[in-house]
């Protein structure tokens, strides 16, 4: 059950050079999370309160709640985090969220696959079957920039000892002096070389969306079924982001375009998001919060392209399926969209 | 034995873009003609590369009255020879395919060596040469996981079809293939009649509802309002092929040879019943399922589908004057697992299915060629590539005739 709770920051620990992993004490008792959900965080940055949805990376039943947090470059809210939270501060939030979890595996050979920090959900299944060590049969393939980014090695490394049916295998993309491992992003002969079983596994995909575009097509392509790939995606959100569902300053040349929804046609101008533009000209569209969080507003992209900043309201099996939040997205072209 | 000036006479009476005079296909001796005008003097399909993957592995085939073996020699090469004993001319190798450590002839056992030398020849004085007794070689080529042979002691030039074929093939990885399944049907029919059913898909909508689940019947000659859209289609997919860097324009080499990408219905993968996958395992390190199909024509005997999937070869051989073998093979992913990845059934149903529908017409079309009424008929714009076909068959035909004449035609 998803509902609102309070964590207070009880420990921070440094993973990596720009990772962090917040130790949070939950004031609920009973809260509880499968393996692999997520929790929307309420940020109090400025004025205003941001939506920002990360991964639980501790297994459930855990008596800390553990959050791992990477400072994206570009990354307004987790770079606020990481500069500002303090012990014993406290957050709300909402959850636990999210399909991407271990009760999808059934009693199948598992393959984790991930990227970055989307090893964290990840680490959660596998602290949560590593509990049961004798029975583990998973192969965790993961991709990093450099070995120094590689996160938990500590954790894996001991798990792996204990668990013989677990086999990490690391990729790096950036050549790097003293790593004879593999090198390179996901190709099918390098990822069928590391794991020649792949496509007989359940897996479990996260990172960025190209990443899990590309290991969902090697993974059809050894034969695998696509139903037993799975995905989760927290991409990295952009200050202007916040400034989405405001009015900027004006575009030096607005724009017009066509929307047909299902047998409804109407205008949005190229400054405003599909659901403003139905609302202002009464077309109704089923929404909820507006803010992108609760998905309601979900509809599926015929044609067109739109530009779109979302709060963790739609789930990355539905992203790359190709739907949309409309209350999150502005048009690029003319669009048709339907329910 | 048909006169020098017989023959003549044939190809002089023969219109251009109308189908060949009767005795072409169904006079008795012209077997023995074709079989010397053409198939002794052209590069032949043989069969597949990963047939014979470790040394003495071995494929034999007829060509006409000559037996011929191919074997995978000791450092990798793939080697031809007759498959004739330099003692008294047995037979060395019996079964179609096999494996033998060296080639022993089963009558009293010289025994050979995979490059073809006689390493042993039990009970010959002690001071026999076997040096000039090795196994007579025929030329052997392989592009693209395929094996061709020639049978004529100086083979036309190779190169330019392997040149070109293998940048259009690569992507398939043909190499990392192995055959799942294969057929071998005897069509009761001249040759030609079994090339030219394959050269034009004008008798398809008739004929072949289970390939035409996936195979566009029309081609952007036909111009009609199919035909433009199938040339739509064709531009759409060609961007989309550009984009990832797999050739599609259609190449051809003369009248020797022609390849083309060509995309299925919109939405169909593969040459299954309803245009699904027929191998989940992709070829090589492809990640793309839909690239149509390269069909590949190779005169006289030759052609073939490379899906995204699996690969299917063709290769006739003819028997008699009215019969004809087509072998088909079925090649999949090297590791793609029988019962998982591919279904024997599903991955061979449309084409056993068109094989026996084309068995049938040519049969049908032998037979009514037999008759008194049959005489040439014009060919449909749609048509084009069996017009390329005879005027490439009646160049051999005439280039056999003047290297022979003036007395006519002798039997061997």
């Amino acid at each position: 059950m998803s509902s609102q709770i309070s964590l207070r920051l009880v420990d921070i620990r440094s993973e990596t050079h720009d990772v962090k992993t917040y130790v949070f004490q939950t004031e609920k008792a009973d809260f509880d999370h499968k393996a692999g959900q997520s929790l929307t965080l309420q940020l109090p940055i400025g004025n205003e309160v941001l939506y920002r949805t990360f991964s639980i990376a501790s297994a459930p039943g855990a008596k800390t709640l553990l959050i791992t947090i990477k400072s994206h470059s570009g990354g307004y809210a987790t770079k606020w985090m990481h500069e500002n939270l303090k012990i014993n501060d406290t957050l709300v939030a909402s959850g636990p969220n999210g399909k991407f979890t271990l009760e999808l595996a059934g009693d199948d050979k598992l393959a984790f696959v991930s990227a970055g920090s989307g090893a964290t959900p990840l680490m959660s299944m596998l602290r949560k079957i590593a509990e049961k060590c004798n029975q583990i049969d998973v192969a965790w393939l993961h991709w990093v920039r450099t070995p120094d980014d590689i996160l938990f090695a500590d954790e894996i490394t001991k798990i792996q000892k204990a668990c013989h049916g677990l086999h990490v295998t690391m990729f790096v993309t950036q050549v790097t002096p003293g790593w004879f491992g593999y090198i390179g992003r996901p190709k099918r002969v390098t990822l069928s070389a590391a794991l020649s079983d792949f496509a007989r596994r359940t897996v479990f995909c996260c990172g960025p969306k190209e990443f899990m575009k590309t290991v969902r097509a090697i993974y059809g392509a050894e034969g695998g079924d696509p139903s037993k790939f799975h995905v989760e995606h927290f991409g990295a959100i952009k200050k202007e982001n916040v400034e989405l569902n405001k009015a900027k300053h004006a575009p030096m040349i607005e724009q017009r375009f066509q929307i047909q929804f299902g047998n409804k046609i109407f205008e949005a101008r190229s400054d405003e998001t599909i659901l403003g533009a139905a609302t202002r000209q009464n077309v109704v569209i089923p929404c909820g919060c507006a803010a992108g969080i609760c998905g309601t507003c979900k509809v599926y992209l015929v044609e067109g392209s739109v530009e779109m900043r979302h709060n963790g309201g739609l789930s990355a099996e539905d992203e790359t399926s190709g739907y949309i939040l409309s209350c999150s997205s502005k048009p690029l072209t003319a669009l048709q969209i339907r329910a | 034995m048909i006169e020098h000036n017989k023959l003549k006479n044939l190809l002089a009476s023969r219109r251009e873009g109308w189908s060949l005079p009767q005795p072409f296909y169904v006079d008795p001796s012209m077997h023995e003609v074709d079989l010397l005008a053409v198939f002794e003097t052209e590069w032949l399909f043989a069969g597949s590369t990963c047939e014979i993957k470790k040394p003495g592995d071995y494929i034999t085939l007829d060509v006409g009255a000559n037996s011929i073996l191919i074997v995978r020699d000791r450092e990798g090469g793939v080697r031809a020879f007759y498959n004739t004993c330099r003692h008294r001319g047995s037979r060395i190798c019996d079964a179609h395919k096999g494996h033998a450590h060296r080639l022993v002839c089963p009558y009293h056992q010289w025994v050979y060596e995979l490059d073809g030398s006689l390493l042993h020849a039990r009970q010959m004085p002690a001071d026999f040469d076997r040096t000039p007794f090795g196994l007579k070689p025929v030329h052997v080529e392989t592009v693209c996981g395929m094996i061709y042979i020639c049978l004529a002691e100086n083979a036309p030039d190779f190169a330019p079809f392997k040149q070109a074929l293998t940048p259009y093939i690569a992507p398939h990885m043909p190499e990392r293939t192995k055959i799942a399944y294969e057929t071998t049907l005897i069509e009761e029919a001249n040759w030609k009649l079994v090339i030219e059913n394959n050269r034009e898909c004008y008798h398809c909508a008739g004929n072949h509802p289970e390939l035409l689940v996936t195979l566009v019947e029309f081609t952007p000659q036909d111009g009609n309002s199919d035909a433009q859209q199938f040339a739509d289609l064709i531009e759409q997919k060609a961007a989309k092929w550009d984009s990832i860097g797999i050739p599609h324009k259609v190449v051809t080499g003369g009248r020797e040879f022609r390849f083309v990408r060509l995309p299925f219905h919109e939405g169909m993968l593969s040459f299954t019943m309803d245009g699904g996958p027929a191998c989940k395992k992709l070829l090589g390190e492809l990640t793309e399922r839909d690239l149509g199909s390269v069909r590949m024509f190779h005169v006289p005997n030759n052609w073939n589908h490379f899906l995204a999937d699996h690969i299917i070869h063709f290769r006739v051989l003819p028997l008699t004057h009215d019969r004809t073998a087509l072998r088909t093979t079925w090649l999949v992913h090297e590791d793609a697992v029988e019962g998982i990845d591919y279904d024997i059934d599903r991955l061979t149903e449309v084409w056993n299915a068109t094989n026996l529908q084309d068995a049938r017409l040519a049969s049908v079309n032998h037979q009514g060629i037999r008759s008194k009424a049959y005489e040439p008929g014009p060919y449909a714009p749609s048509e084009f590539m069996l017009t390329n076909f005879a005027n490439w068959y009646a160049d051999k035909i005439d280039a056999y005739a003047m290297a022979s004449q003036p007395a006519g035609i002798n039997l061997r």
